[in-house]
């Protein structure tokens, strides 16, 4: 079927800078400014679009996998937030059994992940040094392939120093945190 | 200012209460529309300098006010024209007044002042307006930019400061009066970027500007602090953790109040970061924010006409600016495409190297590389944290360009997860 959302989008990208732009006060460089920057979001906008969902599933996976390589170490550090993670991965499994979540779904069973995993990172900081330092790697090595994927969605951006040496989208979507963080225990 | 500002060692009871170190115990609506108790509970929980303190208070006092579109010249003229009125004595007219782009927190109006200066006569003077929006940024002083400014005259290039409104008498909002400096952020023929963060000088202009820029910061580094009153600056105890503790705690702060979402990369950074405060060997006046974009130079002379932003300074560790001057995030790579250009300037050890020789200070590798880390967490708790929840209460004049600005935390997530792996 014929795409009306990107021809929409094209349009107005069209609109902003053929027709609004030179009509904008060239003394107001404030006005200038933001309306590259609306223009830019909009070319952006488009270039991501049709990956959302891909991005909100992937953050899940990545929360799942990290929660369930500390799972174990959880237990032996806090019961509160050993609670809070099993029942956060048990969410996070059953939701990602169903064929399409919805965005919002995905969105909150990351929430419900990401939190009692930074929770531990608190609570194993000033306890056993083997066991922060076993929580810190687990973090630090799982967090690669996160860190890449928001690095490559916002390359378009041009912040980027090493954009050379990123990943496409498709293969930042497709790669998974369970190698890292399995990784750390072995 | 209040009397009753937590210091240094406050923070511990709060910290035995394991519960309030769960990320669950500060929700969204403890961010949108914080109660006194919530301020109070991080106040205690990171205790920092006084001034950053009592900005951050207010801050979170002010944060479930309305959204903020700005101020129009009608309103700047009034609010200007009101401080006047209290400040010099005399008729005065304001004329030519325009907005300035290229900063990424404070509105920003020039303006041409007809008045009677002081043993000059009648005159007119361009000055700049320098205002906060309803929450910026970053929450800094006005009054520490003030005061560093006052300080600096005739030490390095600073514009002329006039006139500050610390607590937003006469404008709604904190607010700095300052004489126009002439010059530009970048050569005429390069495309500005937001913030002047990453740009480009070329071959020779870099070269040509190198001895100044580097020389500024060894001056400002070299400068005897204790000849100035600074009210509104601590001062560190040599010796100690003590000033790297404030900034990880002025930090972490933020990262408390502002975020959006959890990072359990951020909590393993913070907690190396506390875990290895590094020891202050001498007190320097901290610029903050030295880097391209926030000096201005004439092109012609490659003479650096002003050193400018000075709203991050504080009392510390000199390393903290060195290691935010070579940062990789603003910086480029030269034409070799191999070499590494720190504030588009100077290879990083080169500009080291030459910075030692001009100030006789040391630099030493530990320090540096605590506050690469630092930065790379400040960088991140600014583009990611602050920026999100100013721009989701739509707190400033120019949200669209806070939330172009995220996508800056990434590269800065990624040395810091690469560097704590790193030492593993």
């Amino acid at each position: 079927m014929a795409d009306y959302t990107d021809n929409a989008l094209l349009a107005s990208i069209k609109a902003l800078d053929a027709v609004v732009s030179p009509a904008v006060d060239p003394t107001d460089p404030l006005a200038g400014e933001q309306l590259r920057l609306v223009s830019g979001f909009l070319k952006f906008l488009r270039a991501r679009l049709f990956h959302v969902h891909d991005r909100n599933r992937f953050e899940l996976e990545h929360y799942l996998a990290l929660g369930e390589g500390l799972a174990a170490d959880a237990r032996l550090a806090s019961p509160e937030v050993s609670q809070r993670l099993d029942s956060a991965i048990e969410e996070a499994q059953a939701l990602l059994r169903r064929p399409r979540p919805a965005v919002d779904e995905l969105r909150s069973a990351t929430a419900a992940l990401s939190a009692p995993i930074s929770g531990l990172v608190r609570v194993v900081a000033d306890g056993d040094p083997v066991l922060r330092q076993r929580v810190e790697q687990a973090v630090l090595v799982g967090s690669k392939p996160w860190v890449d994927m928001q690095r490559v969605w916002f390359v378009l951006q041009g912040f980027e120093l090493h954009a050379d040496e990123l990943p496409s989208l498709d293969e930042a979507l497709r790669a998974s945190s369970r190698s890292g963080a399995d990784a750390t225990r072995d | 200012m209040t009397d009753d500002r937590p210091t240094g060692s406050e923070g511990a009871d709060v910290r035995g209460d394991a519960s309030a170190l769960f990320p669950w115990a500060v929700t969204e609506a403890d961010r949108n529309t914080p109660s006194p108790a919530f301020i109070e509970r991080m106040r205690a929980r990171f205790p920092t300098e006084r001034e950053a303190d009592h900005m951050l208070t207010r801050k979170m006092q002010r944060r479930a006010s309305p959204s903020f579109s700005g101020a129009s010249f009608d309103a700047m003229n009034g609010y200007i024209a009101a401080l006047l009125r209290d400040k010099i004595s005399g008729e005065f007219r304001l004329g030519d007044q325009r907005w300035f782009s290229g900063g990424a927190s404070k509105i920003q109006m020039g303006f041409t002042l007809h008045w009677n200066e002081p043993g000059v006569g009648p005159t007119a003077t361009r000055l700049v307006a320098r205002m906060e929006p309803a929450e910026s940024l970053n929450s800094t002083s006005r009054l520490r930019e003030f005061e560093l400014l006052e300080a600096f005259a005739g030490v390095i290039p600073v514009p002329r400061v006039y006139w500050v409104d610390p607590e937003g008498t006469w404008f709604p909002e904190p607010a700095l009066v300052y004489a126009f400096a002439e010059g530009t952020t970048k050569p005429r023929s390069v495309q500005g970027k937001v913030a002047g963060i990453g740009t480009n000088y070329g071959p020779e202009l870099r070269k040509r500007l190198a001895p100044e820029f580097i020389g500024y910061l060894a001056k400002i580094h070299r400068f005897d602090h204790q000849t100035c009153a600074f009210a509104s600056f601590d001062r560190p105890s040599v010796g100690t953790t003590q000033s790297a503790l404030w900034q990880l705690n002025r930090a972490r702060r933020i990262w408390e109040e502002d975020r959006g979402e959890e990072l359990p990369l951020m909590e393993v950074a913070a907690s190396w970061l506390e875990r290895n405060l590094p020891t202050l060997d001498q007190v320097s006046v901290v610029h903050g924010d030295y880097r391209s974009g926030n000096f201005l130079f004439d092109e012609s002379t490659a003479r650096i006409t002003a050193v400018l932003d000075w709203e991050r300074g504080y009392l510390g560790d000199r390393h903290r600016d060195l290691a935010w001057t070579t940062a990789r995030q603003y910086g480029h790579w030269s034409e070799d495409g191999k070499t590494f250009l720190a504030s588009g300037i100077a290879p990083v050890d080169e500009l080291l190297a030459r910075y030692q020789e001009l100030s006789g200070l040391g630099v030493d590798a530990e320090r540096l590389r605590y506050y690469t880390i630092f930065n790379c967490y400040q960088i991140v708790v600014t583009a990611l944290a602050s920026s999100y929840r100013v721009v989701r209460l739509g707190k400033t004049h120019q949200d669209v360009l806070i939330a172009w600005i995220e996508a800056a935390a990434f590269g800065a997530m990624e040395e810091l997860r690469r560097e704590l792996e790193g030492e593993r």
